[in-house]
């Protein structure tokens, strides 16, 4: 029984126009989609990338014909791999820095009487706003990625599919005459949301083969088996999206007669949710939690750098009293006191970099929190994080390049104490081996986007978006349950 | 006859359903907003104004003049604009601080203030995103089904059979919609305005006044579009379901589609060059200047210009980046005094040329924005003016001063202020006096009392109007364009 009212629906949904309009508007989208990554987006985006590899490369082979060099210089800039499915979330990754920074700041002359020494400093890891979109003037707009059909205008289809199927059937009566058949009410919602269900895959089911049939054509991108499988994860996302609009459509559509009624409180519901709290709460979340600014937070760390100056430098004079690092052969204390003052410096600036980049990074969090009052928000936020973009990417590129400054550090180490010339004496250039070193053996940044990573950053959102739709779908059975038929 | 039916619309609008959620979604949109902008407003007038008080402190540290060329530039701040609580616009992506040296003609603004540049990733909307969106929306729904519905429900037929013509009776539902969907509005917008003025941070003048008017106004033309493109389909199409799929799709491509898309073909069709062409000519003009100030000392058989005041002396911090130089010269011992006027003479020859060359390369980053992110923004921008909803955003920005062209203006007056600056300097001599590079004289800080000061001038009501009439008028023509097109589909009817 179910399946015959089932498949009445669908025949019913078929000859709409409305159908006809979301297979044309669906389809449309996606394959300007796929052809805008393809032939642009992601071409552009990918070369200049191996562009940026490249020269970081050859930049860190030009530092590596001496470790001393490489150890206190730095690996250089490392870059974030744009991610292949960017074009199922961009995640407004063409605005986020496409790299951090692994390099030394310029050092200072040094003149005492009877000295001088020529000082470099130590590198730290530095984020600065580097940005793949170099144009900010450019008008306000949305991507059209697969969250923004999927999780705009699906959404907005799944509520325009369903908010006269009941109190559509109420206005023309048809409903208790359904009703007066031997079905049960769940069994008639249930078909109601199978029909519309599956009515709505098609179009999204033509849009995303389309989509990924154009993506896979080009020679472009080559997506492997952890990818296809993310692809897949990605599809039962979205389909469990969809249901719960269907499930919100139906359950406000048992509770009207009047179908334009229930429209325009789908409708109300619509705007709040999906356009409303995703887009207001972040100027809100700025001014809740609060995060120093960036000239404050370089005008204190300034202040600490100096005070590290005045203690090594006017208080005891300690960094000129065992004569300078580059004196042949030095004294092991000039070298000791010249890195202690060289790290700790290196530290400070770590210090402070990292902190303030967390304290964001903390606030974009807790806005990400808020706007999960949205489930447009949960889905693109699980959508993106199995593709490898947004934000969340974004953060694990920097913990992946903070575990490789450790690495790198402990590379340096290693490599210094194999030579036995070396003085040992972390990190003042002089102190260490001045010996090549192999490029090959220069442990390389890398960052690998397992399947297994990805799905848990996307499990508390996919849990989320579950458990909304098991809600809504009981909420819906219990009130059609107790609704009046005419 | 007209005003019979009017009313007649008004009560059975104002009785409807759909007028009970339009008035909640008007309110709670607006009101909402606007509070929270108006918070927004609050926290980035303070930052502005710590920004303020900041600069003025660091230029009263001062000691000697060269360190407003490297290490103490001068800093610009941009009030925000009361009007961005309306529209947003530029006022947040483009920064609001700017570095002004004789060695640096500014081009871009920096961010003071809580400046978290990861925000960015969440998109803001504020009054005229509502209004773009979702008015437009609400107007479409209170319109699709004005004469469609009639005719379903017959009443058409009887409507008229009596003596009304069918021209009063369209122009009828077209004022008495219009007078129903402003009435809630016209109540949120006062409810808001209220609520913005009970900060004690926020106070209207009268050319605030007349721009708010002026956005509400632009924000109405806007409305009442959708509302005719509603009543126009309605006239075309004989079932109200099929009207109502017409207005989405319009709706769809207008608002969601166009705007969005422009953006991103104009991004791949014409993208911006690289900047390195550009940063090189520009590094030559340095060198060139670098070579100069050199032959002024190789002329003068001198090796370092302190040389014959304080030989083997050291005391200069030297920076240099694509588009700016800049030195500080700290002296502070001469031991012969004799020589201290070369060492003037040498500063005031190359301080005055570094300026020079500062607009040199001024000019090559100009020509550099002007062919590549601002020719981009523009062509974006008359682009998108396909769809009525960029044409209002774009008004509206203008008439809140948050557009990109106001942006333009504020960074033209800090290069104007910068020149100011620089005629400053060189009128006072003070590129070859002894203060600019010694503070050992005196301890005395500088007397800066002639030195010119920065305001911004808003721009004025006039030059607003002429820069926004042509998007108003797109707006105005698509209106009378819609209304006669319902007009005419409406005589040729079949009830």
């Amino acid at each position: 029984m179910i399946w015959q009212i089932a498949k009445r629906e669908i025949l019913d949904n078929l000859t709409r126009f409305r159908f006809a309009f979301t297979v044309i508007l669906v389809m449309a989208l996606m394959v300007m989609n796929a052809i805008i990554f393809v032939s642009s987006s992601y071409q552009r985006r990918i070369s200049a990338y191996s562009q940026d590899t490249t020269d970081a490369i050859a930049s860190m082979k030009g530092r590596s014909t001496n470790l001393s060099e490489l150890g206190v210089k730095g690996p250089g800039s490392l870059y974030k791999q744009p991610s292949q499915l960017g074009f199922i979330a961009t995640g407004a990754d063409a605005s986020l820095p496409k790299r951090v920074v692994g390099n030394a700041e310029f050092g200072g002359n040094w003149r005492a009487p009877n000295f001088h020494y020529s000082s470099s400093n130590v590198w730290s890891l530095a984020y600065p706003q580097d940005p793949f979109r170099k144009n900010d003037t450019l008008p306000n707009f949305t991507e059209l990625d697969w969250t923004f059909v999927i999780g705009l205008v699906m959404s907005f289809m799944a509520v325009l599919f369903t908010y006269d199927a009941i109190s559509g059937e109420r206005e023309t009566g048809t409903l208790s005459l359904l009703m007066s058949h031997s079905v049960s009410r769940a069994t008639v919602l249930l078909a109601k949301f199978i029909g519309a269900f599956l009515t709505l895959m098609v179009p999204l089911l033509i849009g995303i083969l389309l989509n990924l049939m154009i993506i896979n054509v080009s020679e472009l991108v080559s997506l492997d088996g952890s990818e296809w499988t993310r692809i897949g994860i990605i599809f039962v996302i979205s389909a469990v999206y969809i249901s719960i609009f269907l499930w919100l459509g139906l359950f406000i559509s048992s509770q009207f007669s009047n179908s334009s009624s229930s429209l325009l409180v789908l409708l109300l519901i619509w705007v709040v949710f999906v356009v409303l709290i995703p887009n207001t709460v972040g100027v809100l979340a700025s001014s809740f939690q609060q995060v120093p600014s960036s000239s404050e937070v370089s005008r204190r760390k300034q202040a600490k750098l100096d005070e590290i100056d005045q203690r090594y430098f006017e208080t005891d004079r300690r960094l000129f009293q065992f004569g300078s690092p580059s004196d042949d052969p030095p004294k092991i204390e000039a070298l000791q006191v010249w890195a202690g003052y060289l790290t700790e410096r290196a530290d400070v600036k770590s210090r402070f970099d990292d902190e303030h980049l967390n304290k964001q990074f903390a606030q974009v969090a807790f806005t990400q929190q808020i706007t999960r009052l949205s489930p447009a928000a949960i889905y693109k936020y699980a959508v993106e994080s199995l593709s490898g973009t947004g934000f969340a990417r974004h953060k694990r590129f920097v913990q992946h390049a903070r575990r490789y400054r450790q690495q790198f550090i402990d590379f340096i180490k290693s490599e210094d104490s194999a030579d036995k010339e070396s003085y040992h004496v972390y990190f003042v250039k002089e102190g260490l081996s001045q010996k090549p070193v192999a490029f090959n053996s220069i442990p390389k940044f890398s960052e690998k986007l397992t399947l297994s990573i990805t799905f848990k950053g996307a499990l508390l959102d996919l849990t989320l978006l579950v458990l909304l739709s098991l809600f809504l779908f009981m909420a819906t059975v219990l009130a059609f349950m107790r609704s009046d038929v005419k | 006859m007209l005003w019979v039916i009017v009313r007649r619309e008004i009560t059975a609008n104002i009785l409807s359903f759909r007028f009970l959620m339009g008035l909640l979604i008007y309110f709670s949109l607006i009101v909402t907003n606007l509070f929270v902008l108006t918070r927004d407003y609050e926290d980035r007038l303070q930052s502005y104004q710590t920004a303020v008080r900041e600069n003025e402190d660091e230029v009263k540290q001062v000691k000697i003049y060269s360190e407003f060329g490297h290490s103490r530039k001068l800093k610009l701040d941009r009030k925000p604009k009361l009007l961005s609580i309306f529209n947003e616009g530029m006022e947040k992506r483009k920064g609001n601080t700017v570095t002004v040296a004789h060695g640096y003609v500014p081009a871009v603004a920096e961010h003071h203030g809580s400046d978290n540049p990861y925000l960015n990733i969440f998109s803001s909307i504020d009054f005229t995103v509502i209004f773009q969106v979702v008015m437009s929306l609400l107007a479409l729904l209170f319109a699709y089904d004005a004469i469609s519905r009639e005719k379903e429900a017959g009443t058409l037929r009887l409507a008229l059979s009596g003596t009304v013509s069918r021209p009063t009776l369209l122009l009828g539902k077209y004022i008495a919609g219009m007078v129903s969907i402003s009435l809630p509005l016209v109540a949120s917008f006062v409810a808001g305005l209220l609520m913005i003025q009970s900060s004690p941070y926020v106070s209207f003048d009268s050319s605030d006044w007349i721009r708010i008017s002026l956005i509400f106004l632009v924000s109405m033309l806007y409305v009442s579009l959708f509302f005719l493109i509603g009543l126009f389909l309605s006239a075309r199409t004989h079932r109200s379901s099929i009207t109502l799929m017409f207005a989405m799709c319009v709706w769809v491509i207008f608002v969601l589609i166009i705007p969005n898309l422009t953006v991103l073909l104009v991004e791949h069709a014409s993208p911006i060059q690289s900047e390195n062409p550009y940063k090189e000519q520009a590094d030559e003009l340095w060198g060139e200047f670098g070579a100069k100030a050199g032959d002024y000392l190789k002329e003068r058989a001198v090796d370092l210009p302190w040389e014959p005041a304080n030989p083997g002396g050291l005391g200069v911090l030297e920076s240099r980046t694509a588009y700016g130089s800049g030195e500080t010269v700290s002296l502070s011992r001469f031991r012969n005094e004799d020589g201290v006027p070369f060492v003037q003479g040498y500063y005031g020859f190359k301080e005055n040329l570094r300026a020079q060359y500062a607009d040199k390369v001024w000019q090559i980053r100009k020509a550099y924005l002007d062919e590549n992110p601002n020719r981009q923004s523009l062509l974006a921008l008359n682009i998108s003016r396909i769809s009525p909803t960029a044409v209002y955003y774009n008004a509206a920005a203008i008439l809140a001063e948050t557009d990109l062209g106001s942006f333009q203006q504020f960074m033209e007056q800090t290069r104007q202020y910068r020149r100011e600056w620089v005629e400053y300097l060189r009128d006072e001599k003070i590129f070859s006096s002894r203060r600019w590079f010694t503070g050992k004289d005196s301890q005395e800080p500088l007397d800066l009392s002639g030195m010119p000061r920065f305001k911004e001038r808003s721009e004025s009501m006039g030059s607003s109007l002429q820069r926004a009439v042509p998007d108003i008028m797109i707006l105005a023509v698509l209106n009378i364009l819609f209304f006669m097109g319902a007009f005419v589909s409406f005589l040729r009817y079949d009830i």
